[in-house]
């Protein structure tokens, strides 16, 4: 029974279980056993709910009455610790907020209860979302199913690595600067950062409001599709989300009918200077494209070499005022001091690892008076600007594709004690997080010849606003390759 | 570069109590960082009117919440200390007659 079971897409789970293959409770039990084994090592999960047995449950005793099924029903799905599920625990992998009780539904909860998706538990990450390694959760390190003794990336590593585990059919994260695409990369799956506005942040733990969204992450494009068709929508406790429908794209969708699909490469000095496996798997998947009917062109975007530094001031500022919140005295963790400032002190320095105090710091600089237009003012402007170029880039061509990483997973510990260092994993990722633009990254195999050929890499697609049609597109034309 | 001084300083804004252990640490990890962004220091800045222009097509209304109770059940057992349904904190004047 368990062959049936094992490696689904949520596509061929719901196949499988409308024709009565197999019943939603068998695939719950069979997660759960898995999850029972493989938990320990790899800690993957903070907590697995108790209730999913009992909606499986309900979801074939519907289907045995005849019922229509929904868009999801009986999809075993697990969620990044900073997505609120209403009567759980959500601790966004923090001690300030370990025994936090969320007291009401994200809307992507509420939109996948409604699909009839069951919420399997929720996945480690990095504390408040800030890291790339899942290796700054205040409950240790998830380690990479594909190589345990590396990083899953983060900060949706918990979310990557229940994929590639096969540990839920799929998953939520979120992404800030990379933080669904870089552990998706790292752990052989497919992962979507959706356009800013395009999914509701109403129940996300917030680290950056700008540059946060909440996207899926799965085996196949198709199921990553599945996902988002389902979260996605103007919401009215969000007013940053926009329907598609009505959204003030600054660039009107190319018509490409008839026509070859136009891709933008990066200038060949970006690539040269990785590593010969990653520029070498890169060069190789244009290729491929090229084979395939694609066209290829190259294009500039000259304020990528300022992204990264723009981005490492807005989102300390952004989380140091997000962050400023908790206090200890309405939820969460609290410490008693000498007098009511103390008490902010002692709370907030017992409740925040290192990496986030070190972020909420530099906000703290990058925000104050005589530094503000100096540091916090130019970074805006490198993201207007940025946002500016993608515009004039997306009038020549359809969609951009670069590596989604420079390197492969990395081994746990080897960029914990040196921050600047882990920031650089995220250069490909950010661009299209300070612009708002919907990316995706699909999975490819390295060169056999590099050191590493067994780890997996990513290639990302970044499209215009609202355009995630073509990403999935293209998504599935090179899973098809 | 950043002083232990100038991070004290920070860290008081930020309500985050520091060791004297970790300050010479983070003062280095921060002051690394700190370089790094620096390079932005060659940008130019936005003017005021640029920055405007470009906000308000995000400056839409924003829809009201309806007037429920705010004390619900389900929120005010998480809090850490509560006298009489209100949540208890330590007087913003410290005196030794209010603060529990």
């Amino acid at each position: 029974m368990t062959g049936k079971l094992e490696n689904l897409s949520i596509a061929r789970y719901l196949t499988g279980w409308r024709a009565g293959d197999f019943r939603a409770s068998e695939l719950i039990a069979y997660y759960r056993e898995k999850i029972a084994r493989a938990n320990d090592q790899l800690n993957v999960y903070l907590e697995v709910f108790d209730n999913a047995a009992e909606q499986a449950a309900e979801a074939d005793e519907r289907l045995a009455r005849g019922e229509s099924p929904r868009a999801l029903e009986g999809v075993p799905l697990a969620l990044k610790d900073n997505i609120l599920v209403e009567g759980q625990r959500a601790s966004a992998a923090s001690r300030g907020l370990e025994n936090y009780v969320a007291a009401y539904d994200a809307t992507v909860v509420s939109r996948l209860r409604a699909a009839g998706a069951i919420i399997l538990g929720r996945t480690n990450m990095d504390e408040f979302a800030m890291g790339s390694s899942t290796e700054n959760s205040a409950f240790g390190p998830t380690h990479n199913p594909i190589a345990p003794e590396r990083v899953p990336g983060g900060s949706s590593g918990g979310s990557a690595a229940a994929v590639a585990a096969d540990l839920a059919l799929a998953a939520l994260g979120s992404d800030t600067g990379g933080s669904i695409r870089q552990p998706a990369a790292f752990c052989g799956v497919v992962g979507l950062k959706p356009t800013y506005g395009a999914v509701s942040r109403y129940g996300l733990i917030a680290l950056a409001s700008s540059l946060d969204q909440i996207g899926p992450l799965a085996r196949t494009v198709e199921d990553a599709k599945l996902l988002f068709d389902v979260i996605r929508g103007r919401d009215e406790r969000d007013a940053t989300t926009l329907s598609a429908a009505n959204q003030p794209s600054a660039v009107s969708p190319t018509t490409r009918k008839g026509r070859k699909i136009k891709l933008g490469v990066l200038a060949d000095e970006l690539i040269d200077g990785l590593s010969p496996s990653i520029a070498n798997s890169f060069r190789r998947e244009i290729e491929r494209l090229r084979i395939a009917g694609y066209a290829l062109t190259e294009i500039s975007l000259p304020s990528l070499y300022q992204a990264l530094a723009a981005y490492y001031i807005i989102v300390p500022a952004e989380a140091s005022s997000n962050l400023a919140r908790y206090d200890g005295f309405r939820y969460g963790l609290h410490r008693s001091g000498a007098d009511l400032y103390d008490d902010y002190c002692l709370t907030r320095a017992a409740g925040f690892g290192l990496e986030v105090r070190r972020r909420i710091i530099i906000g703290t600089y990058a925000l104050s008076s005589g530094y503000y237009d100096t540091y916090y003012g130019r970074a805006v402007a490198v993201k207007e600007r940025l946002t500016e170029e993608f515009v004039a880039v997306f009038r020549q061509v359809d969609a951009i594709i670069t590596p989604t990483t420079p390197t492969a997973a990395f081994k746990l510990g080897e960029h914990s004690a040196d921050p600047l260092q882990m920031y650089l994993s995220d250069m490909f990722t950010v661009p299209a997080n300070l612009a708002g633009l919907p990316a995706l990254t699909v999975p490819i195999q390295p060169e056999e010849s590099s050191l590493n050929s067994s780890l997996p890499l990513g290639l990302q697609f970044i499209a215009p606003p609202f355009q995630e049609d073509l990403l999935f597109k293209l998504g599935q034309d090179h899973e098809n390759f | 570069m950043i002083s232990e001084k100038e991070l004290a300083v920070l860290a008081s804004l930020a309500r985050i109590k520091l060791t004297a252990e970790e300050k010479p640490s983070l003062a280095r990890d921060i002051g690394a960082i700190l370089d790094y962004v620096a390079q932005l220091k060659k940008i130019k800045p936005l003017s005021v009117s640029d920055s405007l222009a470009k906000t308000e097509n995000f400056a839409r209304p924003q829809p009201l919440r309806e007037d429920d109770e705010p004390h619900r059940a389900n929120l005010m057992p998480s809090a850490n200390a509560l006298v009489r349904g209100y949540v208890q904190v330590k007087s913003i004047f410290p005196s030794a007659k209010n603060d529990r």
